[in-house]
């Protein structure tokens, strides 16, 4: 691995991450707001994650089963947010509300 | 007002203190990179270092124990089994810590004799304290647990959250026992070793400030127990899923076998999953609740528990976590920064959220708001995010050209240390430091201060417990 594609391959993982608290940050705040255009935004936030998961898959010296645990993380990171807000809102509804 | 609760108070009184301490060390610490000649000849930067870690991992274990006893008397409806146990070993803690602390500026080392690790020091990074002291905390961690299962017993009922809590003593105080084999292979020594740091860190103390979390979440946001209880369990499946075996990223280039470079780049990996969705639970917390609260910053702190949590442990980590990479990044500042940045949002700041929320309590105060703890969040948080900032260019600077183009030599390590972006990390991490010890004398005069500066409404009296 050349000292120039370590560097950026370590800095994209770090997008991915960073990618995905930002579509888990938006996606709540749209779910709240009930608003699309922060709907929007979270998927513009996830399509970044996909892109920069998608460009350390293809273009990136890391063996193949670091780039499938990328992609995997990836997928993950999309259903995330919705299944938390879903069991949030389940259990808030059945276990008693905040009193 | 409770004995547990007077205890716990005096615990966070200590661990603010030492939070002091720690912050103090680490600026001297950061002065060294940009001044070597620092203190030349009177106090070493090793030293520094040291004080700076071992007090980090002091104040927060005497916040978490302060917090436990905060939580325990309402959870059981009765005094700690032990507690008197408990308040004369509060206070043997204290007088070693600065006993050993003194130890560590004027005597600083000894020869390799029994004598250096039973009076002076162990040698061993975080678990430096010389054997005596070793062996009172184990005791402090053993009473602790007494204190906490006891109590459980003697009441005769347990909720989830102590449920967990209790079990979690068993690792807690077992783990710090490996702080004392004196191992003469460091390969072997490494590997039993990175079990308690590790272990502790990763694993029990994320399990204990989940479970210190639960409870706070229950009292700051009147949340139900079933939902917390709920929630709490998933956390330590996930917590321990991903961070038990996460332990073998510890393990890349120590002389362990190759499998840990799969097993630990694995489950490291997996580790932003469970923070994602404590970022997604924040965000809904904050909304339900439309940020009110009669307590803001302890909210505001435990909103930056979740966020700084997922930023230092997620984002910082996963750059560095996979072999591949970790073998450039590895022990660089680009790990420092990791480390800042995760035990800041991991534990720091649910320390902080639960001082508050016990002044609330103790001082009466139907509300805690004002512009101190403001001035604090900000400086505390600008502070410390430009530090981790600061520390990342310089890691990655070290990474690239001492590690990646150097290729680890010595006169790389050397032209690494000089470079200039190195030292405008190193710089810039400084001015940072004073930032966040600003913060913290901003933090240390609110908490004193408060209810009696803040616009705080005066209480009913509680009833006697």
């Amino acid at each position: 691995m050349s000292p120039d594609v370590f560097l950026l391959t370590s800095l994209s993982l770090g997008f991915m991450v960073l990618a995905a608290g930002a579509y888990a940050l938006l996606y709540g705040a749209a779910r709240l707001k009930e608003s699309r255009g922060l709907l929007l935004l979270a998927r513009v936030a996830y399509g970044a994650l996909a892109l920069d998961a998608t460009g350390l898959v293809v273009a990136t010296p890391l063996a193949l089963a670091w780039k499938l645990l990328i992609a995997a993380s990836a997928l993950a990171y999309l259903g995330i947010p919705p299944v938390t807000w879903r069991y949030l809102e389940h259990t808030h509804r059945h276990g008693g509300s905040h009193t | 007002m409770s004995r547990s609760k007077d205890l716990a108070v005096k615990y966070l009184a200590a661990a603010v203190l030492f939070f002091g301490v720690m912050t103090l060390s680490g600026l001297m610490s950061a002065i060294y990179y940009i001044n070597p000649d620092f203190l030349f000849g009177l106090l070493h930067f090793s030293v520094a270092k040291m004080l700076h870690i071992d007090t980090m991992i002091i104040w927060l274990l005497m916040g978490f124990m302060g917090a436990v006893y905060w939580f325990l008397p309402e959870e059981f409806g009765r005094e700690p089994a032990g507690v008197w146990a408990a308040e004369i070993l509060f206070w043997i803690f204290v007088a070693a810590v600065l006993v050993v602390a003194v130890i560590f500026v004027f005597v600083q080392w000894g020869p390799g004799t029994d004598t250096t690790l039973w009076l002076v020091q162990q040698g061993r990074k975080y678990v430096e304290a010389p054997r005596w002291a070793a062996i009172g905390v184990a005791l402090v961690m053993l009473v602790f647990a007494w204190n906490v299962v006891g109590t459980a017993l003697a009441a005769r009922r347990i909720t989830g959250v102590m449920a967990v809590m209790s079990v979690n003593m068993v690792p807690l105080v077992l783990l710090y026992l490996i702080a004392f084999p004196k191992i003469d292979n460091m390969a072997v020594d490494l590997y039993w070793w990175w079990w308690l740091v590790h272990l502790w860190v990763e694993a029990t103390w994320e399990i204990l400030i989940g479970c210190i979390m639960a409870l706070a979440m229950m009292k700051l946001l009147g949340t139900s127990r079933q939902i917390v209880e709920g929630w709490l369990y998933i956390e330590v499946a996930m917590v321990l899923g991903t961070g038990i075996l996460g332990l073998g990223h510890h393990y890349f280039w120590i002389g362990t076998p190759d499998y840990w470079l799969g097993i630990g780049g694995f489950f490291s990996a997996l580790e932003p999953l469970p923070l994602l969705g404590m970022v997604v639970h924040a965000v809904y917390d904050a909304g339900v609740h439309r940020m009110r609260t009669t307590n803001r910053p302890a909210f505001y702190w435990t909103l930056a528990e979740a966020f700084g949590n997922f930023l230092g442990g997620g984002v910082f980590g996963f750059m560095i976590t996979l072999p591949q990479l970790n073998l450039f990044a590895h022990g660089t500042q680009w790990t420092v920064s990791h480390g800042h940045f995760a035990f800041w949002g991991a534990y720091a700041c649910g320390v902080l959220s639960v001082c508050y929320i016990a002044l609330q309590e103790r001082r009466r105060l139907a509300t805690v708001n004002g512009s101190g703890w403001v001035w604090a969040f900000v400086l505390l948080n600008a502070g410390l995010i430009g530090m981790v900032g600061s520390l990342l260019v310089a890691g990655m600077a070290q990474a690239f050209f001492e590690r990646a183009i150097g290729g680890s030599t010595l006169e790389a390590f050397i032209a690494g240390q000089e470079n200039p972006w190195f030292m405008l990390g190193m710089y810039s991490r400084f001015g940072f430091g004073l930032m966040f010890g600003a913060g913290y004398v901003v933090l240390a005069f609110n908490l004193l201060g408060l209810g009696q500066r803040e616009a705080a409404v005066a209480m009913k009296p509680l009833p006697a417990e």
